[in-house]
């Protein structure tokens, strides 16, 4: 493959056949003829290189999701947290280049603590692998020629006939005077290579992002005129979404106004779906939170997140007739509820098997529901209503360890008719030290009056390491 | 010419009427107190609003007590809407025969507290919902729900904290019906070894302060929703064992039988 470069042409990149008959990139091609007289050659097409490397970009997405480029032959790829998934570093090199090797690239695979010394140490040799245990890249650095370094031409000659011709020439040089020489650039390189700089990947998005954006002919600034370019927006998603088998889970509108300022709605759904009427209802519900001003000239609907459309949580294929018809959650309801203004939460309660009761139930996502725990189980009833935190009460009985007779609540006195108890629960010793040995007795008692109560007492009444024996109310039945 | 003009005054009776409306075929959801449905024709009606009246927090239960079995009955999963977190324990409402399942709680700003409501009762899907709020809806209010739950057939039921004092619950009420649930003392019944009598089966104090189109009502009812004991008797005392009595204090047949030495 040759290039136009300077007004003459050079090789820029060579088969292993051409490189083992003494070829390099670099040579001028008139050199490189007259050096093996039937060379093939083509001319490089850096559009088509753009292309392929943008293909093998969105294909490395499988070994991290940050893959970026380092055009025009090199690819990153920020394996932070990833190597444990493939088997340790080693073997996560082994399997790219094997993979790449599959696709028909010969390649040169290197893996350091930072991209800068990776790019280097895989630009210093062709077809091997390079794994650098973390700390170390200064000392593998070292020996490698200063043209590992993303260099201009002109720098690079002169440090040649300068006779720096490795980085560790350049690292043991005073900074100051290699700066005034040689610009800043050089010292960026070289700090980003050694680690003494952070030097940002531009990470690489793959383009599978459904995205709409309209320009207006005139900017709008009505609801009704919003409304009219969300219906004519939705379909046309609707239509990508059903074509490609998945549905939105959640869509971001952006209305770009006049003076250049955007207004950014978002809502989600809680099941992936493609429905039309559904995803502009849920739109149109958020049209006030609009500020449109001056006017809104250009529009963009982006689905942020989906998902095929019959996966998620299992169904069962046949549901009982009463549930799937009568009591089935709406989930378009259930969108409008999460995506409305005003509304703090939505969720479903489960049961939890703890020893404090307050702790005894969890508050999940609508729909998450699993068939709930066996509570026959349970010998004893639990109250419909819960306080999270128990109302201290007096409370007078007979026996320090016995059956409340009365108390007090709010300076009103409660006589206690009759009492079922006590139900005996112990703290979670394995959790915490201060549960360790703690005792509650909790009776069901109802007052004269035939309020139905929940009262506890901290320990036993017989032993103070169980408890102080305060008393207090905890539920009503 | 006149028969046009009886038709166009008959389609706007009918208007009036609301009897056109789709859902107009009431239904009902039945108490599962006989009493209570006969005298209400079945139970309350379905597409409608129920007003709870709570006289004091502890009451809480009763009100609950005579709602939840309703709730069991109707179609559509149960919202439960209040403007602070609710203090519903899962556990309580699994053994009252309530289903997780189709309970959805929602927390909201007090002043959203209607119009989420609003939106649920409206919308096509089937939904009951519970309405905890401390403020009190007015007759507007109420009367927009109205015609909200009239349209879909949903049900909605207010439950609201009013204490007798200050509200008696004798003004003006847009709701179907309208509730004040206090609980009543039950007969405890006592069992052999126990210290306190066990709580007999729940009673409650129910008054139907308000119900259009009928007249008010006031029954003492009883909840025998399960059975008079929930598990064996051997089981039952097995858990309750009376605390080891300390020596020298009154078991019955060792007094008598002090008593009897000593004469």
């Amino acid at each position: 493959m040759h290039a136009l470069a300077h007004n003459r042409h050079t090789v820029t990149g060579v088969s292993p056949a051409a490189l083992a008959a003494g070829l390099t990139p670099g040579l001028p091609l008139a050199q490189a003829r007259s050096l093996v007289p039937d060379l093939l050659t083509a001319e490089e097409d850096a559009e088509a290189q753009r292309a392929a490397l943008t293909d093998l970009c969105s294909w490395l997405i499988w070994l991290s999701p940050l893959p970026a480029f380092d055009v025009p032959d090199g690819l990153y790829s920020d394996t932070t947290g990833c190597a444990h998934l493939y088997g340790g570093e080693a073997a996560m090199l082994d399997l790219v280049r094997e993979r790449l090797q599959a696709r028909g690239h010969s390649c040169s695979v290197a893996l350091s603590d930072t991209a800068a010394a990776s790019r280097a140490l895989a630009r210093s040799g062709i077809d091997r692998i390079c794994l650098v245990p973390p700390g170390q890249q200064k000392q593998a650095l070292h020996p490698l020629p200063c043209s590992a370094l993303p260099l201009p031409e002109k720098t690079l000659s002169s440090l040649t006939r300068l006779g720096l011709t490795t980085i560790s020439d350049l690292a043991d040089l005073p900074r100051a005077p290699l700066a005034k020489r040689f610009g800043a650039q050089l010292l960026t390189c070289l700090d980003e290579a050694l680690g003494r700089q952070a030097s940002p990947l531009s990470v690489f998005q793959p383009a599978d992002r459904i995205s709409l954006t309209r320009s207006l002919v005139e900017p709008i600034s009505t609801p009704d005129a919003i409304a009219t370019v969300i219906a004519a927006l939705v379909p046309v998603v609707c239509e990508k979404l059903t074509a490609r088998g998945e549905g939105a889970r959640q869509l971001d509108f952006l209305c770009v106004r006049v003076d250049g300022s955007i207004q950014a709605i978002r809502v989600g759904t809680s099941d992936p779906t493609a429905d039309v009427t559904r995803l502009m209802r849920l739109l149109g519900d958020q049209i006030p939170q609009i500020a449109p001003e001056f006017g809104i000239e250009t529009v963009t609907l982006t689905v942020s997140a989906n998902e095929p459309l019959e996966a998620g949580p299992e169904r069962s294929v046949l549901p009982d007739a009463v549930a799937s018809s009568e009591r089935a959650l709406p989930a378009t309801l259930i969108d409008r509820l999460l995506n409305r203004p005003g509304v703090v939460s939505v969720h479903q309660l489960a049961p939890r098997f703890t020893a404090w009761p307050e702790d005894g139930q969890s508050r999940i996502s609508p729909d998450d529901v699993a068939e709930p725990a066996d509570a026959s189980q349970m010998l004893w009833a639990r109250p419909n209503i819960l306080f999270d935190l128990p109302v201290r009460v007096q409370v007078t009985a007979l026996l320090p360890d016995g059956a409340p007779r009365q108390f007090v609540l709010k300076r009103q006195t409660h006589r206690i008719a009759a009492a079922d108890g006590p139900e005996r629960l112990l703290g979670e010793w394995w959790q915490t030290a201060e549960s360790y040995g703690a005792i509650r007795d909790y009776w069901q008692v109802e007052t004269t009056t035939g309020l139905r109560l929940w009262l506890f007492r901290k320990g036993d009444g017989a032993h103070d390491w169980s408890g102080s024996g305060a008393w207090f109310l905890q539920g009503i039945f | 010419m006149t028969t046009d003009a009886v038709a166009r005054l008959r389609e706007q009776v009918r208007r009036l009427e609301r009897r056109s409306l789709p859902h107009s075929h009431t239904d009902t959801l039945p108490t599962g107190h006989s009493a209570v449905d006969d005298h209400l024709g079945g139970g309350l009606k379905t597409g409608s609003l129920h007003d709870f009246l709570i006289s004091d927090p502890l009451e809480t239960g009763a009100s609950l007590a005579m709602l939840l079995p309703i709730l069991k009955e109707g179609r559509g999963p149960v919202f439960w809407i209040s403007d602070t977190s609710a203090e519903l324990n899962a556990c309580g409402l699994h053994q009252s025969g309530v289903s997780l399942e189709y309970l959805v709680c929602i927390e909201t700003d007090p002043a959203n507290l209607l119009s989420v409501a609003e939106d649920i009762l409206r919308g096509p899907e089937r939904a009951l919902a519970v309405i905890a709020g401390r403020h009190v809806p007015t007759l507007k209010e109420i009367r927009r729900l109205n015609l909200a739950v009239e349209a879909s057939g949903n049900t909605g039921f207010f439950l609201r904290s009013a204490p007798l004092a200050q509200a008696p619950g004798k003004d003006p009420c847009a709701c179907a019906t309208r509730w004040r649930v206090v609980s009543h003392p039950s007969s405890p019944k006592t069992l052999p070894g126990l210290a306190m009598p066990r709580p007999g089966s729940r009673r409650l104090s129910a008054a139907l302060l308000r119900v259009r189109g009928g007249r008010p009502a006031h029954w003492i009812l009883d909840c025998t929703d399960h059975a008079p004991l929930s598990r064996s008797l051997d089981a039952l005392l097995a858990h309750r064992a009376p605390p080891a009595l300390p020596p020298g204090r009154l078991p019955d047949r060792q007094a008598a039988r002090c008593a009897r030495a000593g004469t």
